[in-house]
């Protein structure tokens, strides 16, 4: 039976692979795919952004080695800095209701 | 540091090393506290949202046992790696893995790992079953 833990980090791999696999090559997300994975996965976030350029800025950050295409190591990178702003969101969440 | 990429079960030689924060992260962090808020809406998760909620609850279920609560100590490290990454830490067979996993976490050397040191963890270990499942795929062909 795997860990939360486990579970969690074998959900990334199945979502990025879910839609690196929708054209060109599977293992990795072109421009469109990683569009789809935003809009699906991150609705809520690109809303937030207010920014119809945060998906091109975005994988213009992710794609380090400048191919074109985020692959799975660029990809973790968004769900390291993501993960670490939501923190510090819970953090500051937390602070307020203790304060209370 | 740099990332390396090995199978599961296969040990790595001397001590583990993870990826410093990429330069995209450190761009990203600034774009993406903009829209922090935002992330904690109040509609049904995605998985992909379920998922990096996971990676908090599972850091903050540890942390928060004793001293700062938002920091893991060695104690508190090490019962994570224990509960949550057991086959993990028993394909190292390396029985000084989680002295040599704080060391490398603990980038600041304040002898605790907060949750941006923590998620270097996850994403190293996340990177190489990746590839290792890449591989097996590959090879099944």
């Amino acid at each position: 039976m795997p860990s939360d833990l486990e579970t969690a980090m074998e959900l990334l791999i199945v979502v990025f692979h879910r839609y690196a696999s929708a054209d060109g090559r599977a293992g990795t997300l072109s421009r469109r795919e990683l569009r789809q994975l935003m809009e699906n996965e991150l609705a809520n976030f690109l809303k937030s952004q207010k920014d119809p350029g945060a998906i091109d800025k975005i994988m213009k950050d992710l794609d380090a080695n400048g191919d074109g295409q985020v692959d799975f190591e660029e990809f973790v990178a968004l769900v390291v800095g993501l993960s670490v702003a939501c923190e510090q969101c819970y953090k500051m969440h937390k602070g307020l209701k203790s304060a209370k | 540091m740099t990332t390396r990429k090995h199978k599961t079960g296969d040990r790595p030689p001397g001590s583990f090393s993870f990826p410093s924060k990429p330069p995209a992260a450190r761009h990203l962090s600034r774009i993406l506290t903009r829209g922090r808020q935002e992330l904690f809406s109040s509609r049904m998760p995605s998985q992909l949202e379920g998922a990096m909620g996971a990676l908090i609850t599972v850091f903050y279920n540890y942390s928060g046992n004793d001293g700062d609560k938002h920091k893991l100590n060695k104690g508190e490290l090490k019962e994570l790696l224990h509960s949550e990454l057991s086959d993990f830490l028993t394909s190292q067979k390396d029985p000084m893995l989680v002295e040599k996993i704080m060391n490398d976490l603990d980038t600041n050397k304040d002898n605790e790992v907060d949750f941006n040191e923590f998620v270097v963890l996850v994403a190293a270990l996340t990177v190489a079953c990746n590839d290792f499942f890449q591989e097996q795929n590959k090879n099944a062909k």
